[in-house]
């Protein structure tokens, strides 16, 4: 097929045939020859340069890949099994000019310059021991897996490195085990204290209508306020941008400042220093201001006014001091006046079922108001009749230096005690308060007793008992079994506390001591405590053991009023200096609370006897209505929430509410007060 | 006798504090190390009330610095520093073999240990999660190196770290969209997007940049933001590894479909998730792939798929098999549809018009709340297409977190999109170009712009779509988050003046949107919207328009009547309470007609009242502190007030 292979085998053709030297082939492209010969002759192109008849001969000859074509000496070269060897060794890197069979000749060339002239050792002739046992080494780490190959290694590295960053376990399974609470406790004590100290950093403001990309009529610039903003330099610029709007989605560019607006964000949470601020520095008023429930969760309480009791007959209406609820039914109401009136009203309808002129005793049947001076009525308590039989309640009247008890079952009946008298001398007794046991106890030199016989009883009731002071009365409290009554009186010389006991008809001063300014006293509901009010403590003291055993400490100048929650173990108190204080017996000699909410002194504090609800008035006119709830559980401190502020009597030479009474069952609330008036709160 | 003095530094804030240079000093460390440090731990500045070394130092907590020292971070640190040594100098040298060693043996550490540290709990960590988050989307989106000098540095941000960030970013849109009813609202800003999502009860509000180049000024320190983003990215993992593990129940990390990604396809169709459940060992001829739409639709029959025959539970397959074939089918039709579905799982359908039950990928984790329940079943049943001139990544992830049953687009590789423009499904068709640009427009389609579906959500609403055609004039884009806004900017001037406290800026759309809400029939467009009413030109030239404006013609006709109607009744709900304020002053508001309470003279007073309830409770200081403050805004009030852009100048000294 092709003569010219035949050529290629003898040494002496892998000479050159072509003599162009080194020049590009390109040039005798136009040419029928390729170069010239030795003996100068042109080199003609044999080699056909049809693919075709390559690619023919490709298929043909299995031996075929040996073959390469040599362009510049137009010839073709078979490769021997020497060369293809060679080849094979050369890609493999395993370096070697020369074949296998050849013996190597451990010779080393001379240097043209020898440094010395020793021969060369043997063990340059000789195989390392030392090397091979590296070697043996190494095999072994290799198959043991001691040794990983260095790729393997960097993979396993990389692997590993993203295992550590990013571990695939879940950090909080100790949440889902246990509650929270042993979750707190797991913690260390100083991790403890470390989450205390720390401040959370505070949220980015949420965007406004100002920053959407198509904001409102109302949240675009007005021209004043672009220009203002224009103006303003770009530190006083609440936004980085005038808001503007963007007909589509799609017309909304890169907002440039985004990663700068991050970084800043990131320069915040590490550079500013974290405060929580106990006082605050705030523009807004109303971030002061504690949150407190809504009142119609707490309802019911007196919230709204529905009656307004009067004596008709009235012209002008002299200022009311103290008012009191029948503390049974709570169906008459019992108001007494600074003339020296007590009036009784049914509570339903408002009708005036009984009025008793106090000061009349002893200036005959036609008292003339405006002449005689009269003393102010100043505390009125409905009493329980000592014998447990006899249902009817007794109305004690405090008026001057007397205290008067009687009986007003008669008066509201419409049956006058005169009229009775002749009547039925067995049912009714004779006596109010009849003695049952005789006092061997010397009286104060101060105090008498003595009952009103129809000489003297004027417009009262017969068989009214009076106790007669020493001094004027200021305050008038009864214990809850309405057997012992105390008194607290006082004139230029100080204040004495008289204590009485109704059923042996005696009298004493319990403190031997002179109690300087005693305001007002109350005994505990439930145990046997009294508490004094002077002007700037509360004295509790112990009746049993006679003994002072608690002073509590308002810290107010002047100490006006005191009642004590049903539970007893709360007092509340208010002042002249516009507060109230609530205690908390447990909790020390300070107050748990202070409350500053009337604007003028406060009168009269009190609790409701079931509700949790307690009111307090003032000489600002108003009444205002609290929530008290007292937990049982001692840890838990009282809830005290304003409920509502009642406005409805007029403040009359600069003086309020006087007096207020709670309902005995229902949120109702009566108070009294210098405008005369008598007012019924009731729940909404 | 002298009295014993108190040796200098030993109590009080000198105790309590230190300076930084201090805490240098004590902890041996670079400043930028500290730095790092104080990042990754969280400890920051404190400021004590006496700066005893003067009032331009940073001071820290003592107590944090002695924390600080003990943390084994710090050894790492300096290994690091021994290794850059290192590095630098065999570069130095031009031993480049030495320096590629070096580089390949860098020390490596993880914070997991900090995670477990700075958030005892999951709900702490969960807390924390609205910057992480802004982080990570930030730089999911961020430019790659070699964008010029916009981008950011290969040093510190390698191509690798970056993807991880789009891989996080990636995966908590998944999370969203895989169970729906998590994602509550979002706001297209000037900015970007603001997303607020709620999980375990804490909510979580992040942003993410619109779709651009992000320009990185030169003066952004970004080994500063490298730091945080080093543990945001780790923060949401280990949030991420939990909310899939525990909340979802299925494998994390999700498996990506790098065929199906670089083919274009979105989330949805490029995320594989599998059941913890099936990850056990289950031979591979069983694994049928099913696309999550069908499994949800037939609940009952997931039991026992799942114990026989359901490997893998794909989330939509664009791959090879069953699932392909399935989707190859379902574009030509909804006929074919039917048909194809059964070949895969042998029962369900796809028509929209079977009430799907609602999402979940196995049947324990169906326990959505209620509260979650009409975001989650907001555009139940709906198919969705969206254009591409839309932000379709956004769309996607925000239509299927509420529940949207597919969601079509446009993608080079048609075969990714579960649903092609053809489809028969297709109720709403999102798109952001001019009608006469949108091809073959459909009688029974909606079109409609994208802020549909962002005020929808915001709403928990499908609102009328009518308002948001394509090539329509957009009613506002209002924010979510306002009425917090508004609240204390009410709160803020209501006990000063009466008159401006009522009238609280809310604009006409959002009370628009309020009566659309309560289900009015006819609800009458406010007067400064009456623009919206007007037949807008380009709007009446789309075919499809005539039967949506059949829809609402009568709407709009019948609004002139109650406009004029609902006025008058306002007014007189106003007269009322007016004058029963004025009979009696002190009646409670509420014994008062049940209109009174809501008019504003009513709230006004009632509110007024509450505040003088509250303050009674406060101590004497804080009553003058008050008092002082409520004085002074009135005076600002009277004096007025100078732009609302611009910040008002400081009051007192």
């Amino acid at each position: 097929m092709a003569d010219w292979i035949s050529s290629g085998e003898s040494s002496e053709s892998e000479a050159e045939i072509n003599t162009i030297g080194n020049v590009p082939l390109r040039w005798y492209d136009g040419y029928e020859h390729i170069g010239y010969t030795r003996d100068g002759e042109p080199l003609r192109r044999r080699y056909p340069a049809n693919a075709l008849q390559q690619l023919i001969a490709a298929g043909d000859d299995p031996e075929n890949w040996r073959k390469l074509y040599d362009e510049k000496n137009d010839r073709e070269i078979e490769l021997t099994d020497e060369d293809v060897k060679l080849l094979v060794q050369y890609k493999q890197r395993l370096l070697s000019s020369l074949s296998g069979d050849e013996e190597i000749i451990a010779w080393a060339p001379r240097q043209v310059l020898p440094l010395h002239q020793s021969e060369e050792p043997k063990r340059r002739f000789l195989p390392s021991k030392h090397e091979a046992a590296r070697i043996r080494k190494i095999i072994r780490g290799l198959e043991e897996g001691r040794i990983v190959p260095l790729s393997q290694r960097y993979q396993q590295r990389a692997q590993q490195h993203a295992r550590w960053r990013y571990p695939q376990v879940d950090v909080w399974t100790e949440d889902d085990d246990s509650a929270s609470d042993t979750l707190e406790r797991k913690q260390s004590r100083a991790a403890r204290a470390r989450a205390r100290s720390y401040v959370a950093a505070p949220k980015l403001a949420p965007p406004g209508h100002i920053e959407s990309y198509n904001p409102p009529d109302e949240a675009l610039p007005t021209p004043e306020e672009r220009d203002a903003w224009e103006r303003a330099a770009p530190e006083d610029r609440l936004l980085p941008y005038l808001p503007q709007r963007f007909s589509s989605l799609r017309a909304v560019p890169a907002y440039k400042a985004y990663v700068e607006e991050r970084y800043k964000r990131c320069l915040d949470l590490y550079l500013c220093p974290r405060v929580l601020r106990r006082r605050m520095q705030t523009h807004d008023p109303t971030s002061l201001l504690p949150e407190l429930p809504d009142p119609s969760e707490l309802a019911p309480f007196p919230a709204r006014l529905s009656m307004t009791y009067s004596d008709g007959s009235q012209q002008s209406a002299a200022a009311l001091r103290c008012v009191a609820v029948h503390p049974q039914l709570g169906h008459w109401l019992a108001t007494g006046s600074d003339d020296g009136l007590v009036r009784v009203f049914d509570v339903i309808t408002g009708a005036l079922v009984c009025r008793l002129d106090m000061c009349a005793r002893h200036s005959g049947s036609a008292p003339d108001l405006a002449k005689t001076a009269r003393d102010p009525v100043v505390s009125l308590v409905w009493l329980h009749a000592l014998e447990p039989s006899v249902q009817e309640m007794l109305l004690l009247v405090a008026v001057g230096r007397c205290i008067y008890i009687l009986r007003v079952y008669p008066l509201i009946m419409g049956q006058r005690a005169t009229g009775a008298r002749g009547d039925d001398p067995v049912q009714t007794p004779e006596s109010a308060v009849p003695q049952r046991a005789p006092s061997t106890l010397p009286l104060p030199a101060d105090v008498q007793w003595r009952e009103l016989n129809d000489e003297d009883c004027g417009a009262l009731p017969r068989g009214t008992l009076l106790i007669e002071h020493g001094k004027r009365i200021r305050h008038v409290a009864v214990h809850a079994r309405s057997d012992y009554i105390a008194v607290v009186g006082s004139d230029s010389n100080g204040s004495t506390v008289y204590v009485h006991q109704l059923s042996r008809r005696h009298s004493q001063t319990p403190f031997r001591k002179h109690i300087a300014d005693v305001q007002c006293t109350a005994f505990h509901p439930s145990r046997p405590f009294f508490f004094v009010a002077t002007m700037q403590h509360i004295r509790v003291y112990s009746l049993a053991t006679r003994s002072i055993v608690q002073k509590l400490t308002p810290r107010v100048r002047w100490l006006s009023t005191l009642d004590i929650h049903p539970g007893g173990d709360n007092v509340l108190c208010g002042s002249y200096d516009k507060r109230l204080c609530w205690f908390d017996l447990d909790y020390g000699e300070k107050p748990y609370r202070v409350i500053r909410n009337h604007s003028m002194a406060v009168r009269k504090v009190c609790f409701h006897p079931r509700l949790p609800l307690f009111a307090s008035a003032g000489d600002d006119g108003t009444v205002h209505v609290f929530h008290a709830t007292v937990y049982d559980d001692l840890g838990k401190d009282p809830l005290l929430v304003p409920l509502r502020i009642l406005h409805g009597h007029q403040v009359s030479q600069r003086l309020g509410v006087f007096d207020i009474a709670f309902h005995p069952r229902l949120p109702w609330l009566f108070s009294v007060g210098a405008d005369g008036a008598c007012h019924l709160w009731t729940e909404v | 006798m002298v009295a014993e003095r108190n040796k200098k530094g030993t109590s009080g804030a000198a105790a309590t504090y230190v300076t930084r240079a201090k805490a240098l000093r004590m902890l041996q460390l670079s400043l930028s190390d500290f730095r790092r440090l104080c990042i990754l731990k969280g400890k920051f500045p404190r400021d004590p009330r006496n700066k005893f070394e003067g009032p331009r130092r940073t001071y820290y907590l003592k107590k944090d610095i002695q924390f600080l020292a003990h943390e084994p971070l710090i050894n790492k640190f300096r290994e690091l520093a021994a290794f850059r040594r290192r590095y630098r100098r065999a570069l130095a040298r031009g031993e480049f073999s030495q320096a590629a060693l070096a580089a390949r043996s860098s020390p490596v550490y993880s914070l997991e240990h900090l995670i477990r540290e700075r958030y005892p709990s999951f709900t702490d960590a969960l807390a924390e999660l609205d910057d992480a988050l802004t982080m990570v989307h930030t730089f999911a989106e961020i430019s790659r190196p070699g964008d010029g000098r916009r981008g950011v540095s290969r040093g510190l941000f390698p191509p690798a770290r970056l993807e991880n960030c789009a891989r996080l970013a990636r995966e908590w849109q998944l999370f969203l969209m895989l169970r729906p009813g998590h994602l509550r609202r979002l706001f297209a800003s000037v900015r970007g997007f603001y997303f607020e999502a709620q999980i375990e009860g804490v909510r979580i509000l992040w942003s993410q940049p619109h779709r651009f180049v992000q320009y990185v000024p030169p003066s952004v320190d970004l080994k500063v933001m490298s730091t945080f983003l080093e543990f945001h990215e780790a923060l949401l993992h280990f949030v991420l590894l939990r909310l899939y593990r525990r909340v979802l129940g299925v494998e994390y990390p999700p498996r990506v479909d790098r065929n199906a990604e670089s083919r274009g396809a979105l989330l949805r169709e490029m995320m594989e998730v599998r059941t913890l459940a099936q990850l056990g060992p289950i031979p591979e001829s069983n694994c049928i792939d099913v696309p999550l739409s069908v499994s949800r639709s037939n609940r009952d029959s997931t039991d026992s798929n799942m114990h026989d025959s359901t490997g893998a539970l794909r989330l939509a397959s664009a791959g090879t098999g069953t699932g392909a074939a399935a989707s190859q089918q379902v574009q030509n039709g909804t006929d074919v549809d039917e048909e194809a579905l059964e070949t895969v799982s042998n029962q369900g359908t796809h028509s929209p018009e079977t009430t799907a039950p609602p999402p979940s990928l196995v049947d324990g984790l169906a326990q959505t709340d209620h509260s979650r329940d009409t975001l989650a079943n907001l555009f139940r049943g709906l198919y969705f297409y969206v254009h591409r001139e839309t932000p379709v990544h956004i769309l996607e992830m925000v239509l299927y977190a509420c529940g949207a049953e597919a969601v079509g687009y446009e993608s080079p590789c048609t075969s990714t999109s579960p649903l092609t423009i053809d489809d028969d499904r297709i109720h709403y068709v999102i798109a952001d170009r001019p009608l006469e640009m949108l091809p073959s427009r459909r009688l029974d389609r909606e079109y409609i712009q994208p802020q549909w579906v962002f005020d929808s959500i915001n709403e928990a609403f499908r609102l009328p779509t009518w308002l948001y055609r394509v090539g329509r004039r957009l009613p506002p884009h209002l924010s979510p988050w306002e009425s917090e806004l508004e609240e204390e900017t009410r709160q803020r001037l209501q006990h000063t003046d009466a008159a401006s406290s009522a009238e609280v800026q809310r604009p006409a759309y959002r009370l628009y949107l309020e009566r659309v809400k309560t289900g009015a029939t006819s609800v009458p467009l406010p007067k400064e919207l009456a623009w919206l009413e007007e037949p807008q030109a380009s709007v009446a030239s789309g075919s499809d328009s005539h039967t949506n404006h059949l829809q609402t013609n009568p709407e709009i006709a019948a609004s002139q009547r109650p406009l004029d109607a609902v006025d008058s009744d306002h007014e007189a709900t106003l007269d009322a309470a007016d004058s029963d304020s004025d009979d009696d002053g002190d009646v409670p508001e509420y014994t008062k007609s049940k209109h009174a309470g809501t008019t504003p003279i009513a709230v006004e007073k009632k509110l007024a009242e509450q505040r003088h309830r509250q303050r009674m409770l406060l101590s004497r200081r804080k009553q003058r502190l008050y008092d002082e403050l409520v004085a002074r805004q009135l005076q600002e009030q009277k004096t007025g007030t100078s732009a609302a852009l611009v910040k008002r100048p400081r009051h007192g000294r």
